[in-house]
Formats: structure tokens, sequence, C-alpha cells
């Protein structure tokens, strides 16, 4: 069985992110560390896992910067076995990024392809969808259990949903998005990373595949920073008259009653 | 000295943060209150690499660098401090003493167990009455046959009852002085070993601190370690290796603390403005980060020197001062911007101030670091 995973380089959920003030519509990159999309490395686990028990091949996929690099070092020290970076410096549009993998992807005979459900800092989660459209596939997102069944002709997923869980069955070859709860991702060990790091990559140039695309469907205008919150207000008194207070002001000011 | 970073380097600390933010930081506290390291997280660094930091690949290590190493401890430490020294000991003491000293035969019997966390290691030199000066180590040795008789106590032994291999060391004749001392690999269950007073310390209550006594203990004499005669020379010889360790801890600490205070620093509001806004909190935040990097510094340094196959006694002693020292001002002044609350235990500072205090003592006291810089700096 093989099993692609496409990876996203995405700033650390704690980075303190600025906007560039030269270039409203990038964010300052000078301060900020970078990792892998988290909802990604639940794809990675899960391939792994699958790969593991169905005796499969791993490939990882990301397409970006030079720098993006690292996030296919981490999937291989995890364990995948071979890499593929499409070099990009575009900024990021998520119907570029899926026709790129679309024709990288295309005559690689991959049975299942996996992605994070979205990637955190865009959030824009159309890569997947836009992929499997792309190359003809079915697509479940936004899962929480991937089971090969149908001696591995189909696979079978399960979804949140409110109050309940939907089971979704899909013929194979399929793009699933994976959510938080699918799995724990492992840490890499040592000796692993320094595999990982003298492992060759494939790599192509962007341009080599970009015959045929009609441009971006989106750009970014300009990102702005969110109001500082506004400071909290104390409301004085006995119990009584705050409570009064308190209800008038939830119904005149918060209206949220 | 370089100062950046191999993708290798970058990667394996990461993964050493992402352990201890993840899994050592949310239970440190309580095992600091129960008294019980988390035996779960100590398997998981096993199978991790991180018992078999320093040891070469071909040796069937993790073979990391003395900086990588340093760099990992300090996130370690700045999670739990606890876990730290268990490590610190493990890899910088015994596997050292196993790389260089021990034979084959030790090796082939022991050392696959220590690489991979499977078998913890204590290293035992102290006794009650020796403790800087520990050429008036008093364990006595005393060859019978095959064996070794051991009889007496040590104390202050990190690891205690964790582990199941103890780096012993002892005297065959102790008017020799030095020239009589040896080394031995003492196992768990050896007849006549047995594991004696647990302490109760100040800080670092996860890691288990206990007696060793020896009451006619038989220890074949193929688990002598190196020659009689030999054993305060390799109980000296890995000590820099040691204090890299302990700087590193101590950095950690100092590092967990910082950053406690400074965020406190910008919630807490007295006088209707934040703490952080009064110029006498502000540099002392101020004072506090740059020590800390002076210390990182002269520890990267000290590991580096290592790294190039050189001894680095005095830059290992430098760092191991300094960052100790920086340890104590540092935890001091972050409990202080906490006020009250810094006195209580549900704040992490509390813990940090206990936990740094033994870094000026153990693995030679911040005065026995003075006589060795000093006299290294005297000596031509």
């Amino acid at each position: 069985m093989k099993i692609c995973v496409i990876v996203k380089r995405v700033p650390d959920t704690e980075a303190n992110i600025k906007i560039r003030t030269d270039k409203p519509d990038r964010i300052d990159e000078s301060e900020i560390s970078f990792i892998i999309n988290p909802y990604d490395e639940f794809a990675v686990e899960e391939a792994l896992k699958i790969a593991d028990e169905k005796d499969g091949e791993t490939t990882v996929i990301t397409v970006g910067s030079k720098e993006s690099e690292a996030v296919l070092r981490h999937a291989l020290a995890m364990g995948i076995e071979n890499a593929v970076h499409v070099t990009d410096n575009e900024e990021s549009d998520p119907f570029r990024t899926a026709f790129l993998l679309g024709k990288v992807i295309n005559d690689k005979g991959f049975d299942l392809i996996l992605c994070g459900k979205a990637a955190i800092d865009d959030d824009t989660a159309g890569v997947g969808s836009m992929l499997a459209e792309n190359l003809g596939l079915a697509q479940v997102l936004v899962v929480t259990k991937v089971e090969i069944a149908g001696d591995g002709k189909k696979v079978v997923c399960h979804r949140d949903i409110e109050g309940g869980t939907m089971v979704v069955e899909a013929p194979l070859p399929a793009v699933i998005s994976c959510q938080k709860g699918l799995n724990e991702p492992r840490l890499p060990t040592i000796i692993d990373i320094k595999r990982a790091n003298k492992k060759a990559l494939e790599t192509f140039d962007s341009k080599s595949y970009l015959e045929g695309f009609s441009g971006p469907r989106v750009k970014i205008g300009k990102f702005t920073s969110p109001p500082p919150r506004p400071v909290g207000k104390v409301l004085k008194g006995d119990s009584g008259t705050a409570a009064k207070e308190l209800a008038k002001l939830l119904r005149e000011e918060a209206k949220v009653i | 000295m370089e100062f950046s970073l191999t993708s290798d380097q970058e990667m394996i600390i990461k993964t050493a943060r992402d352990f201890a933010q993840k899994k050592l930081k949310p239970v440190a506290a309580h095992c600091d209150e129960t008294g019980n390291i988390n035996k779960g997280n100590l398997k998981e660094l096993g199978r991790l690499g991180f018992f078999s930091m320093v040891v070469p690949e071909e040796e069937g290590g993790a073979g990391m660098d003395y900086v990588t190493y340093a760099h990992c401890m300090i996130e370690f430490s700045k999670a739990c401090a606890s876990t730290a020294v268990i490590l610190s000991v493990h890899n910088s003491l015994c596997l050292d003493i196993m790389r260089h000293f021990a034979n084959d035969t030790h090796k082939k019997k022991y050392l696959d167990d220590m690489l991979t966390g499977k078998k913890i290691a204590a290293f035992s030199l102290t006794e009650p009455n020796a403790g800087s000066d520990a050429t008036e180590i008093s364990l006595n040795a005393k060859l019978d046959g095959d064996h070794y008789i051991l009889n007496g106590t040590k104390c202050f032994v990190t690891n205690g009852d964790l582990a199941d291999i103890y780096f012993v060391f002892g005297t065959v004749n102790k008017e020799l002085g030095s020239k009589g001392t040896v080394c031995f690999l003492v196992e768990k269950g050896t007849p006549g070993f047995s594991i004696g007073k647990h302490e109760k310390k100040m800080g670092l209550k996860a890691s288990p601190t206990t007696e060793l006594i020896f009451e006619n203990a038989k220890v074949p004499v193929a688990n002598l370690i190196g020659e009689e005669g030999r054993g305060i020379k390799i109980a000296l010889s890995i000590l820099e290796g040691g204090r890299i360790g302990i700087a590193a801890q101590a950095i950690g600490i100092a590092e967990a603390a910082y950053e406690a205070a400074k965020s406190y620093s910008k919630e807490r509001v007295q006088f209707k403005k934040p703490l952080c806004a009064n110029q006498a909190i502000a540099f002392k935040l101020a004072d506090m980060l740059t020590r800390i990097e002076a210390a990182k510094y002269l520890t990267y340094r000290a590991a580096w020197v290592k790294d190039q196959g050189k001894k680095p006694t005095l830059e290992a002693s430098m760092a191991k001062l300094f960052a100790s020292e920086t340890a104590q001002f540092v935890t001091y002044e972050a409990v202080q911007i906490h006020g009250g609350y810094g006195y209580i235990v549900e704040y992490p500072v509390e813990r940090y101030f206990r936990d740094a205090r033994v870094t000026t003592i153990y693995e030679g006291t911040s005065e026995i670091q003075r006589i060795v810089i000093s006299n290294n700096l005297l000596k031509n």
C-alpha cells in the first residue's frame, strides 16, 4: 500500500505574530520559529501506523520555500521513508498548492493521501479538498479515526459531529484530512533524527509543474491584528445591586440576553 | 567556538523541549509533592535515546555532542530538575566511567541496558566524612579469593534506590591515601549490599537520594573498574562532564524561574499598573536574563572544548560556578517579584527556588570550583 502525506511549514503555535510594516499582506518572519503544521503531524502518525499494519510505503510531500525542508526532515525522523520537496516561493494560495500537488502526485499511484484538516497559519482548509478534486478522488475531511477495509479497497472513517459520530466509507484511493484526537504523534528518537538528516530528498522546482495553471484564485489583501482586549469592568456594591447592574449590562451593552 | 546549530542539533534539542514541555512539566509539581519520579517518562526518555546521549553511535549510543547535551539538559531542567539530575548522573558520570575505564567484559554485560535506560546507574563517592575531600573515603574493600568484601556506608547517592548499577568508590587500605582507592561496579541485589536511609531534601524531591550500606558485601573481582589504586583518579577524571551537566541544570531552573517571573510581572497589577512597569522590577528582569545568557555561553564553551577532545577543567568549573550562582540569584529574584505568592507552593517559583539551592553544592561546591579555577590560573 502506498501512502502519501502532505505537510506544511507554519509558525510555531507559541510565536508572537507581527505584521510586516512594509508589506501588510505578509507576516514578519524574522523573529519567529517554524514547525510542522500540528494537524499534518497527525497525518504523518496515521500514515506510519497504517504502513506498519499493512506493510505500506510512505512518502511525504511539501510545497514551499527552501526552509520548508525542515518539516520534511521532521516527518522523515518520525519514520516516513521518502520525501518530495516542491520548491515554491509564492505566497500561500491553496489553489496553486493543490494544482502543484496534483501534478506531482498524479502518476505516483498512491492508495491513500493524508493531510491535516487545515494549516494553523491561514486556516483555509482548502488544499485537501482541491487536491481530491484535481485528482478525481473521494475525500473525507476532518476525521478522528481511519480504518482500511475491504482488502485495501476502501477506507472507513469516523467524523465527530454535533452529539455523535458519523461513519463514512470511501473507495481508495482517497484524500483524508486529519483532526485532533486521531492519534498521538510520536517523538522522533535521536538516532532517527540523525538518519533523517542524511537522507536524500527529491526536489522539484514549481516552475516545471505550472504549465496550465490559470493563476491564483485568491490574493491576500492585508493582515490586521485583532483589537486589544478591552479592560474588564468590576461592578461595585452589594450582590443584589451588582446582579441587577450585570443583567442590565448584559442586555444593553453586551446584547447577549 | 561555533555559535550556530546544525539541523541535527536543532531537531534533537526541539525533541528534548517538546518532551520536557508536554510530558515532564505537567507532572513536575506532583512528582515534587509526592517525592516520586514518573517512571513512564524515564522509560520514554530511554526509548528516545536520552539515556545514552554522549556515547558515540558506534558504541551503541545516541552519539550526541556535549553542546547538544548541554542544550537538552537545559530543556529538561526547565521542566523538571529532578528528572534532569537523574539523566545527568547517568549520562555524564556513569556512562563516562563505562566508556573510559570499564573493560570489554563489563561493557558486554552492562552497557546495552544502560544505554536504553533499562538499567539506571548511580555514582557513589561521598561518605559521611568524605565530601569535598574525596581522598578521605573509608569504605573498606578486602580481597578474599575471587571477591572483594566491602564494608562501610556511602551517603547522598543520587538515583539511590532507582538505580540497578552503582559505581562505588572505596579503599583497600586507607593509609595508602588516594593510592589505595578503588572503583567497583556493584549490582543491585549483591549479597550484603542494601539501600539505607532515604534522605528528605530541600529540593529535587522527586529524585531519590539514599545511603548505600555495605555489610560484608561480596563483589566479584571482575567488577573492579580499572585497577587498585586508581579509584580517585577515575572519579576526578570524569568531573568535567558532570559539571557541564549541572551547569546546564542550573541554567534550566533559572530560565524557568525567569520566565515565570516575567509573565507574572506583566499580569500582576498594583498601584493601577503591571509590576513590570516599575523600573525596580524591570531592571531585575534585565539582570536575570543577562546572567542567564552569560551562564549559557560559559557552559556551551566548556561543552565545545570537551567536543574538541580537550579537557575543559577550567571552563567546566567556571561554567558550573557561574551557572549555579546565577540560579540562586534568579530564583531568589523570581520569588521576590512574585511577592507573597512566590512563597506559596502553588506557584512553581517556590519549587525552582528550592531546586536551585543544591546546584552550588553537589558535583563540587562553589568553593571547590574556585579552588580549581584559581589553581589553574596561578599554575604558570
